[in-house]
């Protein structure tokens, strides 16, 4: 089976600083990740480029096989992304943003699935209500609505804790996992050490562009952290 | 197919919730109708005068009014970073560009259907027979407009001084059409004593059709360019 | 194909093999070489071309400067507009500062032609501006669309974004040229021509200043469009320099 990501001599360059450089990583279809690392490491960057968001300047990447540069808009089909960013229409309701954004995938409608969605993120009973007047907490749970109302194969998340309050975070961490043993692959980015080794089956680390550590051993001497909560 | 249902879904959402607030339209509208409050006010002692140069007003309007619509082409997507999304979706980014072209030619043409409403009334037009080729004639100037303008636009909504920056670099793009529908002026507007020889509206409209070609083919390549990271 | 017409080729393709050696020689010696040859172009106004002309009397003689800089400016924006290109496709900060530096200097080419052509127009028309004219309107929107692309520069402090949308306006601009021209040649109320007309005698003399003019102009701007490169990138190692430092927390 192809992975779901296999990302080879990745470079990416914003004019003279090198965001990315030379990363070599793979991620198996069925597979958790969790990308650490401190603030201008990379890791959105990296997001970005394994969303198709951006393009690398140099470097290989295929999504399921298929490489990116050459079928991007096809493989866009089977990720869905919670960037950074809410990425919400303000001049929409909740309802009517999944309605537009379903309006973009194939096959894709508000249906029994993304009503349930709704009310698992415990936003049941805002969904008609204009999305400009949530706060940031609630447009992050209304994100992670719109990211998966196409049923995505492969789901990627920016720092999705933010925002969130601790019941919040919590519902998170069980969608996190109950979509992992559902067979999504999950990709997210964050800076909680503890937490993503919570959620997570495979942790690695960015640091300058570069990939610097994998595995809980790895992770936690490249951090200088024992057990316990500890963000970066 | 796909392609399809994500075109008509971004013009769609556009057009309906423009529809609906009328935001951008009523601006723009305000705006146009002021200009020709103020230019048929200054030249009320004459009719000659009126119909003379109230169609350079007419044009003005549209022109300068359509610039507060298109300076909120992308505001909404870049305002939530909707934009981000929209771009992650299985749609030619091509295809949104098209569909925002297409939403905001409706809206900017609801505003001149207003201003030629108010043109009639203002500057005494009782030519009913050329409204038909007024209406043609406005149609495909307001599509080489949105063309460049959506283009523009996208480059200059999250710039500081944007809306200034976008009529500075739409006014010169547009003057080609701008030359190309002043000359029809006569043959659009003008009673026959007035009227001079001049190229036929129709000849206008096949250049500004060219024009929106030549324009649109580029613009399409170039749109992913500008939105890229 | 006469005697006549391939000359003009060999010539012109000499004078671009030319330009592009120019380019291999220090920029000192390019500029000296350009400030000479404008200075020769002086010499043969001043003491070889007829002093009046059959139409125009003396005020034909801004010609000699008018027709260089309008040349040089066509010719330079369109060289701003290949280059853009290049950019989208490399995504090259070089490329952009070769395609501004270029900009900056086909506007100040723009600018002359457009002063001295308000000049001669007062003096043989009576008046500084006429509308209608193709090649005045043309030279007149170039000069608009291409000062709003260096205050849209100014606007942008992102290096990466300004040099791409810089690239997308330039494209869209140079584009633009020949549609104005079109429209306003088929669309123009009224033309007002401008021929040079030459007397049989001194057509040679005429034409060889004329072009000796182009061409040292031409060269001129070359080296100053070379020097603003030059400041342009001695600016933006400066940049990188300063983002290194802030991404290393110096």
């Amino acid at each position: 089976m192809s992975p779901a990501f296999l990302v080879e001599n990745l470079w990416k360059k914003y004019g003279y600083r090198n965001a990315l450089s030379g990363i070599d990583l793979e991620i198996s279809a069925g597979d958790c990740l969790a990308i650490l690392g401190p603030n201008g490491a990379g890791k959105s960057t990296l997001l970005r480029v394994l969303a198709t968001r951006s393009s690398p300047t140099s470097g290989r990447v295929s999504v399921l096989g298929q490489d990116v540069s050459k079928r991007a808009t096809q493989l866009r089909e089977k990720i869905g992304v919670v960037f950074h960013e809410p990425c919400l229409r303000h001049d929409l309701s909740l309802i009517q943003n999944l309605q537009f954004f379903a309006g973009l995938y194939p096959d894709c409608r508000v249906d029994e699935r993304a009503l349930s969605l709704i009310e698992t993120v415990g936003l049941a009973d805002r969904q008609h209500d204009p999305v400009r007047d949530f706060s940031r907490g609630m447009m992050q749970r209304a994100t992670l609505v719109r990211s998966l109302l196409h049923d995505p194969s492969i789901w990627l998340l920016d720092e999705p804790f933010t925002g969130l309050d601790p019941e919040g975070q919590r519902m998170l961490e069980t969608l996190l996992v109950e979509e992992h043993q559902g067979g999504r692959t999950i990709v997210f980015v964050s800076h909680d050490v503890d937490q993503s080794l919570r959620v997570a089956k495979r942790v690695v680390v960015i640091d300058d562009g570069e990939l610097r550590a994998e595995g809980e051993e790895a992770v936690r001497a490249h951090f200088g952290v024992s057990g316990g909560k500890e963000n970066v | 197919m796909q392609q399809l249902r994500a075109l008509l879904t971004v013009i769609r959402w556009d057009v309906v919730v423009e529809i609906k607030r009328r935001e951008s339209t009523l601006n723009m509208s305000l705006f146009a109708l002021l200009v020709l409050f103020i230019a048929s006010y200054a030249m009320s002692d004459s009719r000659e005068l009126l119909q003379a140069f109230g169609p350079i007003f007419y044009w003005v309007a549209i022109f300068f009014a359509g610039t507060v619509g298109l300076a909120r082409a992308f505001l909404v997507e870049r305002e939530g970073g909707a934009i981000h999304a929209m771009l992650v979706a299985p749609m030619d980014v091509s295809l949104y560009y098209i569909g925002k072209v297409i939403a905001t030619w409706i809206y900017v043409m609801i505003m001149a259907g207003l201003v030629l409403l108010a043109y009639i009334v203002l500057f005494d037009f009782d030519d009913w027979s050329k409204l038909g080729r007024i209406l043609a004639t406005t149609a495909c100037f307001v599509l080489v407009y949105v063309i460049v303008g959506v283009l523009l636009a996208a480059m200059t909504t999250s710039l500081r001084g944007g809306e200034v920056i976008l009529r500075i670099l739409l006014f010169p793009l547009m003057i080609p059409a701008v030359v190309v529908v002043y000359s029809a002026n006569d043959g659009l507007f003008k009673t026959s004593a007035l009227a001079l020889e001049s190229p036929a509206p129709f000849k206008a409209i096949t250049v500004l059709l060219a024009m929106a070609a030549v324009y649109v083919s580029v613009c399409v390549v170039l749109f992913p360019k500008v939105v890229e990271e | 194909m006469t005697m006549e017409s391939l000359l003009s080729i060999g010539v012109s393709i000499g004078f671009v093999v030319l330009c592009v050696l120019l380019h291999r020689i220090a920029l000192a010696a390019h500029l000296l070489i350009g400030f000479g040859l404008v200075v020769g172009t002086l010499y043969l106004v001043c003491f070889h071309a007829p002093l009046e002309e059959v139409t125009l009397g003396t005020s034909y003689l801004i010609f000699y400067f008018h027709f260089p800089s309008a040349i040089s400016c066509l010719t330079i924006f369109v060289i701003a507009g290949v280059v853009s290109v290049l950019q989208l496709k490399s995504g090259s900060l070089s490329h952009d500062r070769r395609a501004s530096s270029a900009v900056e200097v086909g506007l100040l080419a723009c600018t002359i032609t457009l002063g001295t052509g308000m000049i001669w127009a007062e003096a043989a028309w009576g008046q500084p501006w006429v509308w209608h004219d193709p090649r005045l309107m043309t030279v007149a929107i170039m000069w608009l669309t291409y000062v709003g692309y260096l205050m849209f520069r100014a606007a942008v402090d992102n290096p990466v974004k300004r040099a791409r949308y810089s690239a997308v306006l330039g494209v869209m601009f140079s584009i633009n040229v020949p549609v104005v021209w079109f429209a306003i040649r088929f669309f123009g109320k009224v033309s007002h021509p401008m021929e040079i007309e030459f007397a049989e005698d001194v057509r040679t003399i005429m034409k060889t200043t004329q072009w000796f003019g182009a061409a040292a102009f031409f060269i001129l701007y070359l080296g100053l469009w070379r020097l603003r490169y030059r400041a342009q990138t001695i600016h933006g190692e400066l940049e990188r320099i300063g983002e290194t430092f802030a991404a290393r927390k110096i």
